[in-house]
């Protein structure tokens, strides 16, 4: 979260609390908490960086996966067709899923 | 209903009586041999093919006519061999003048009950004589087959087989004329990747698009019309030119098996008859391509439809592979006749085959293969 997000929902709080003491306590234990997660994360990328480097160098890491387009077409209604040949047991599977649609 | 299947219980099902939860129903002999078979219960002929799980062996490979003789009162002793009171398939229609012959199906579905139980039974002992196995079957049924012609063969097999699997016939036909040891040649165009299967029986003619998954309804046409109507309509014919013929169905389905034809006229069509214990020769050209040129008209319009509703992807391949098969696949000229109107509609290079002399197990010998590759939790346990 951003620091002038984080004041302005702060201020918020302290003012629907009416400067109750409470409300302060809880606002500065959630900023110590944010804080010490944010030091966690820039540790962990520090530790992490050289290693991802290395292995990028080395090719070892594949491309993430490419996301679906999303207008993709709507689903036929035929079953797609298989890339492999078949076992008899996928087709009865096919059977008994058109005798019991889901 | 009396069955569970393992996998889940539907919501169609749950109309019958209450499934039985997976594995609670104790098959007969569940300790026992375990027998597998495909069984093509067809309204005219049935075909049964068993064997071991685990195995490509066909132990037991029978075709029998689906028909049961209740042998009638006073019938002396000695006729019927062992004094039987029930015979089946050939052994009825051989005593025909000492039962009251039953067909057990109709159209492709059972019409009478008790006889089909009957016929089943029989069945059973045939693929297992000692009675003490458990037999798993995977029946084919007619495309489209509703759930109520479906409810009724598990029912008549209660008691019977212990787990069954209802399966539409032309797949079937599909797995079992499909060639497995040639599945890695690049030639070989796999008939359930790529295939349009005809399969023309007594009481119906079902029409199958296969295309590497498991048709759909969309995929099929079942046709209420097959070899039986051709003898119906051969026989109303013989009647009215021939009055008085005595000619039995029987005697009328055989004169068509020996020539029925499609196409053009093949008159003049000499063929030797008894009426009246006279020999006659009578001319049937006329008569017999009619009646057989109406089964044609009838499913060409089928096979056209369903070749228009087929994935752009595999169109040009099924049509280079349209298979004729059951009994309707040796009516003369059928492959070409079809073959030639689908050229003259403008259709892509068609080519229609017959499915050869083996039609009349393809059915059960898919079914013994989805047999052998069903999962345990696939197979619907029949409540004894």
């Amino acid at each position: 979260m951003l620091q002038s997000d984080f004041n302005a929902a702060a201020a918020a709080v302290r003012e629907s609390a009416g400067g109750l003491p409470e409300a302060e306590s809880l606002i500065q234990t959630i900023r110590q908490a944010e804080e010490r997660r944010a030091d966690d994360a820039l540790e962990l990328a520090e530790l992490l960086a050289p290693l991802l480097a290395r292995r990028l160098q080395r090719g070892g890491i594949e491309p993430p996966p490419r996301r679906l387009p999303t207008s993709a077409p709507p689903a036929a209604a035929r079953p797609p067709r298989p890339a492999a040949p078949r076992g008899i047991a996928d087709f009865i599977d096919e059977m008994i899923a058109q005798d019991h649609p889901v | 209903m009396t069955t569970a299947t393992q996998e889940k219980p539907s919501a169609a099902s749950s109309t019958h009586a209450p499934l039985s939860p997976a594995g609670a129903a104790r098959p007969p002999a569940a300790k026992g041999k375990l027998i597998l078979a495909g069984f093509d219960l067809g309204t005219n002929k049935s075909c049964l093919l068993a064997g071991a799980p685990g195995s490509t062996d066909i132990a037991v490979s029978k075709v029998i006519p689906t028909v049961v003789g209740y042998v009638k009162d006073g019938i002396v002793d000695g006729i019927v061999a062992g004094n039987a009171t029930i015979l089946y398939g050939d052994d009825a229609l051989r005593h025909a003048l000492h039962v009251n012959l039953v067909a057990p199906l109709a159209e492709g579905v059972i019409a009478q009950p008790e006889a089909a139980r009957d016929f089943l039974r029989h069945i059973r002992t045939l693929a297992d004589p000692s009675g003490q196995a458990e037999i798993r079957a995977v029946i084919g049924v007619p495309a489209n087959a509703g759930e109520t012609a479906r409810e009724e063969i598990r029912r008549c097999s209660q008691g019977v087989f212990s787990r069954v699997l209802l399966i539409p016939e032309p797949f079937l036909a599909a797995l079992g004329y499909r060639d497995d040891s040639r599945l890695n040649q690049p030639e070989y165009v796999d008939p359930v990747t790529h295939s349009l299967f005809i399969d023309i029986g007594g009481g119906t003619s079902d029409l199958c698009l296969v295309q590497g998954y498991f048709p759909t309804p969309a995929d099929q046409i079942s046709i209420p019309f097959a070899g039986d109507a051709i003898d119906q309509i051969m026989q109303n014919e013989l009647e009215r030119i021939y009055p008085q013929n005595g000619f039995s169905r029987q005697t009328v389905r055989e004169l068509k098996e020996e020539h029925a034809y499609v196409g053009p006229s093949r008159k003049p069509m000499d063929v030797k008859v008894i009426i009246g214990g006279k020999s006659r020769t009578l001319e049937l050209g006329d008569l017999i391509g009619n009646a057989a040129n109406t089964l044609l008209d009838k499913i060409y319009p089928a096979l056209t439809s369903l070749i228009e509703r087929a994935s752009s992807d595999s169109v040009l391949a099924l049509l280079q592979n349209i298979i004729v098969t059951g009994g309707g696949s040796q009516i003369k000229g059928i492959d070409t006749v079809l073959q030639r109107r689908l050229a003259d509609d403008g259709y892509e290079s068609p080519k229609v085959k017959l499915a050869g002399q083996d039609f009349k197990r393809y059915v059960a010998l898919g079914a013994l293969k989805a047999a052998r590759g069903a999962r345990e939790n696939q197979w619907q346990v029949l409540l004894g």
